[in-house]
């Protein structure tokens, strides 16, 4: 039995990326047996804009032994119900992609082919007054979800907006305290094994050379490892999600901070609006080909409300992934493993999804073949779930522009075509059980955007008016009435220097058998 | 939808008029059952897996009402006896009981399975069973419902019901009766396809239909479709099956292992009853083909769909036949038919059940694999059997480090196969270093905290016998 075959794990890199692999490695990794070095270099900037989450980052946070509160103070973070979609689908579309269900299912029926029955019968609200999530933050409140199954407030989850430069900096500390060993240096060459072509070492610009059994390759978009060294080619999406370029800004804060993200279609992309404790983060994501540097500037300097804190930066991508995230003895997180644009908030989530996969697949001796494969498939399988979804956004539209004709009009991958196909045919969504956006999410997108299918539940169908409008046309009542006694994301932000803390803490299963070790 | 017909007279006939007939709707279509086309029901016992209880909240029956009607029994899982011999089977030092829930307890991020694989290659090996509350008690044959409570150590296993298929079907006739479901018994001769869809054709020469038919007879649905032979897969055929009076009362089902065989033996209120399956001596012909473990290419076609015995035979030690019907009937509940749907909806149907249906076939094939390894020349022809990739891929990260992929579709659960192949001896060559953050002592701890729970809180759960 070999404890760990790997003496050395060198990350490099030391954005969001790069500080979340260090924290959780240093977690999770024996430091008296496995050295953990990330390199970093202060000339190389990070990209630094993946400040909107999604409710998974609490469970990473937990994994970590964060303390909630702590963790909102350090990154200036803010709750998040959802994301609001304004002009997406045509341009006077508005609605909301809430972290949370919407209405409940009834005779086991999922509740949207009741919505759709009484939407045919009489005049209805939108799908989104449906979620608690939703009219929570419509009225700009905050609470806690409830641990209690069969409460309604246990039907909506939460996520942070936050300072991604912050929360790198609180998950070094978090690293540096449990035996992370930070080296500062820019990497000018990599020494490749000539025979296996594993990574040996980097060599650094200040001479020194950092050697290493198991190397994370988290330098972003220049995948200075995995696609400069190790050659795996970058499979581009790009015939599906076209913008290739974002202009980022943060603002003065002059209104009360909104419990989720703003997502406003242009004429050739879409502006972001992400609210922190102590300033907006602002960002105009655009197709190049429809849209020069300068209008793209124009138009994030018209869509921003508060003073700018700084000039507009340039960021330039294209959505895609790498062939395998894991090749010989290098695996890439985040950015250096593939990019799709924030607009549903999945790039923190998508870093998450590498760590876990690589902490259970940590190299335990030196034939990584069977641990490589495993990585790539499922890294794989959730890059082109999400890939789908968003290229579903942009493909539902009937706004007039260029660029929106473009993305309407263009065949979309196989797996989202019969997605959308089923879909329209039995209003079904099809599910999974592995990966991230679950029905929910693509039935906020699919009404929200005028995606309505042909036909509805057959047992649906047949029930009279009088029997389900009282019931459909009730519940949006009941939610605001709800929502109206919840104190204000404000108050809620006020409490965390009361040391509130969440109401849903879990006790360790072990507790089940006499208590934690 | 208006009119649905059913046809057949066996435990999946009964339970597709039975789940038509619960549907909620404004007004309900007219179901008949054509039970002229099979036998209809035998003395065989049925013991589902706990997703069987989905199957009565969909017909809004409580356990108790259920336990009443049928004289069902409770049960816990099953017992692997690990022995190439039936004679050393009979002896209880090498049983394994499988059952739906937890062995021992994650600890934060290491799992319990990780920590039980470093005690057995550090040889600290403990008795698996008694790290779980559920296998304790079957082994001893002492019974408690599982608590709601997710803090409470009854809360790590799920239980189910062992009854048998008779008293099952009258108890699903009653209630089809009941919602006014309409029995057909003329003798069926054919299922023909026709330019406007299917119809059957009695023995007098009358032809009936329905908007939405269901096919449960092997017989009818050869008239129309072709089954996929899983015999490269698994080799086995059912040769007999024998029902006795109870001679112990168990809350598991017991899987024995001979040379070339394997025998389940379930247990009802009052009888038990022992199906044994072979690896045939000699070539079976291809028109004997039905005889081994199969299952049609496309379960739905339009209107019609094949459930039951006319969708899937699979001989495995793991589910029984109530359950493949029930899976097949809670997708449908899902991918309800709304004639007349496009056929995007029922490939998307069609897909996901096959890829339940294969999951299910080749974790019975790791079973008889893994049992093989265990006992070498107990079944020496499967090493010769075609095995999927997904599962090659399943059986060698496991052997490399203990890990199970998650593939879609799977009605067991990641963590029942886990311990369903450490059950059986599977060993795994390696771990997860973050195993090593426990010390010796402290991993010794562990495993005593555990045993000493499980076995206080069985001491005082009631006895069956």
């Amino acid at each position: 039995m070999n404890k760990s075959s790997i003496k050395k794990i060198v990350i490099l890199g030391g954005g969001t990326a790069g500080w979340m692999t260090a924290a959780a490695l240093s977690r999770f990794v024996k430091s008296e047996t496995t050295e953990i070095v990330l390199v970093e270099s202060a000339a190389i900037g990070t990209v630094g804009v993946g400040e909107a989450t999604i409710p998974h980052i609490r469970v990473f946070n937990d994994m970590l032994g964060i303390d909630e509160n702590e963790f909102m103070r350090r990154t200036h973070a803010t709750y998040k119900l959802g994301i609001r979609f304004e002009g997406w689908g045509g341009e006077s579309s508005d609605y909301f992609h809430p972290f949370g269900d919407h209405g409940f299912p009834i005779k086991g029926i999922p509740f949207h082919h009741y919505w759709l029955r009484a939407r045919q019968q009489a005049e209805v609200e939108a799908f989104d007054r449906y979620s608690l999530a939703n009219v929570m933050a419509a009225g700009e409140r905050f609470i806690y979800p409830s641990a209690k199954q069969d409460s309604v407030e246990s039907t909506f989850s939460y996520a942070y907006h936050l300072d991604a430069g912050a929360y790198a900096v609180f998950l070094r500390d978090y690293s540096e305290a449990r035996g992370v060993q930070r080296v500062e240096g820019e990497v000018v060459s990599v020494k490749l094994n000539q025979d296996s072509g594993f990574i040996e070492s980097l060599n650094l610009g200040n001479g020194e050379i950092i050697e290493g059994g198991f190397f994370i390759d988290c330098s972003g978009f220049r995948a200075r490892l995995l696609g400069q060294e190790l050659k795996v080619p970058f499979t581009s999406w790009n015939r599906w999600l076209p913008c290739d370029r974002a202009y980022a800004m943060p603002s003065e804060l002059i209104a009360a901070i909104r419990p989720y993200t703003r997502s406003s279609a242009k004429s050739a992309g879409w502006c972001w609006q992400i609210p922190l404790q102590h300033r907006v983060g602002n960002g105009h994501v655009f197709c190049s080909s429809f849209c020069s540097d300068q209008q793209a500037v124009d138009t994030l300097l018209a869509h921003v409300q508060g003073k700018p804190l700084a000039d507009p930066r340039r960021i330039d991508f294209e959505a895609g992934m790498r062939h395998r995230a894991w090749e010989k003895n290098c695996v890439a997180i985040g950015l250096a493993s593939g990019f799709l644009e924030p607009l549903e908030s999945t790039s923190i989530y998508l870093i998450q999804v590498g760590i876990y996969k690589l902490l259970e697949l940590l190299p335990i001796s030196s034939d990584f073949e069977l641990d490589a494969k495993e990585f790539n498939r499922m890294v794989a399988d959730e890059y082109e779930k999400i890939r789908d979804f968003i290229i579903l956004h942009y493909h539902l539209n009937n706004r007039t522009e260029g660029f929106w004709q473009q993305t309407a009009n263009m065949s979309v991958p196989d797996s989202l075509q019969h997605k959308m196909q089923v879909f329209k045919e039995s209003a079904v969504v099809v599910e999974y059980d592995a990966g991230l956006f679950m029905p929910p999410s693509w039935l906020a997108v699919y009404f929200g955007q005028g995606f309505f299918p042909e036909r509805t539940d057959s047992r649906v169908q047949q029930i009279p008016p009088q029997e389900l409008l009282p019931l459909i046309q009730k519940i949006p009542n009941h939610l605001r009435s709800l929502v109206e006694k919840m104190p204000s994301h404000m108050a809620a932000l006020q409490k965390l220097s009361a040391g509130e803390r969440a109401a849903n803490y879990v006790k360790p299963r072990m507790s089940l058998y006499g208590g934690a070790l | 939808m208006k009119s649905i017909g059913v046809i057949g007279n066996d435990i999946a006939a009964w339970m597709a008029a039975a789940f038509f007939a619960v549907q909620p709707a404004g007004q309900r279509p007219n179901i008949s059952i054509f039970t002229g086309a099979s036998q209809g029901c035998d003395d065989s016992i049925q013991n589902p897996i706990p997703d069987f209880s989905g199957f009565l909240s969909l017909v809004g029956v409580s356990d108790q009402q259920f336990i009443s009607a049928c004289a069902a029994t409770p049960t816990l899982g099953t017992c692997y006896k690990i022995s190439s011999q039936y004679e050393l089977a009979q002896s209880s030092h090498n049983d394994f009981y499988h059952i739906w829930g937890e062995y021992g307890s994650p600890l934060g991020a290491i799992e319990f399975h990780q920590l039980y694989i470093r005690a057995m290659l550090e040889a600290e090996h403990s008795d698996l069973n008694g790290l779980s509350v559920a296998a304790l008690a079957a082994k001893n044959n002492r019974f408690m419902l599982p608590s709601r409570d997710q803090l409470s150590i009854r809360a790590t296993y799920q239980t189910s019901y062992s009854f048998l298929t008779k008293n099952y079907i009258q108890w699903l006739q009653h209630l089809c009766k009941k919602a006014g479901v309409q029995e057909d018994s003329r003798p069926i001769n054919y299922l023909l396809k026709s330019t406007d869809g299917y119809r059957i054709e009695f023995h007098s020469g009358d032809k009936a239909g329905a908007d939405f038919l269901i096919n449960t007879c092997p017989k009818l649905r050869d008239q129309v479709a072709s089954c996929n032979s899983w015999r490269e897969f698994i080799p086995f055929t059912q040769v007999t099956r024998k029902n006795t009076a109870q001679e112990r009362r168990r809350l598991v089902s017991d899987v024995e292992f001979g040379h070339n065989e394997w025998r389940i033996t379930r247990y009802a209120a009052d009888s038990q009853e022992t199906t044994t399956y072979v690896l045939p001596d000699e070539p079976v012909s291809e028109e004997n083909a039905e005889l081994f473990s199969g299952c049609i290419a496309s379960p739905r076609e339009n209107q019609l769909l094949h459930l039951g015995r006319a969708l899937i035979n699979l001989h495995s030690p793991l589910v029984c036949e109530v359950d493949l019907i029930w899976i097949a009937l809670r997708m449908l509940q899902q991918f309800y038919p709304a004639l007349p749907d496009g056929p995007s909806a029922a490939s998307e149907y069609n897909q996901r059940l096959i890829a339940a249906y294969e999951n299910l076939r080749d974790l019975s094939q790791a079973v008889f694999i893994q049992v093989e390894r265990k006992l070498p020349g107990t079944f020496a022809a499967i090493n010769r059997c075609k095995v999927s990739s997904q599962l090659q891929h399943k059986l060698d990260l496991f052997v490399h480090r203990g890990k199970l992929p998650a593939y879609e579709h799977e009605i067991y659960k990641r963590q029942w196969q886990q311990w369903l192949l450490l059950g059986l001896g599977a060993k795994p060559s390696r771990i997860e270093p973050i195993t090593f953050h426990l010390s010796p002592a402290e991993m010794r701890n562990v495993f005593n905290k555990i045993k000493s729970a499980v076995s206080s809180e069985v001491e005082t759960w009631p006895s069956v016998k």
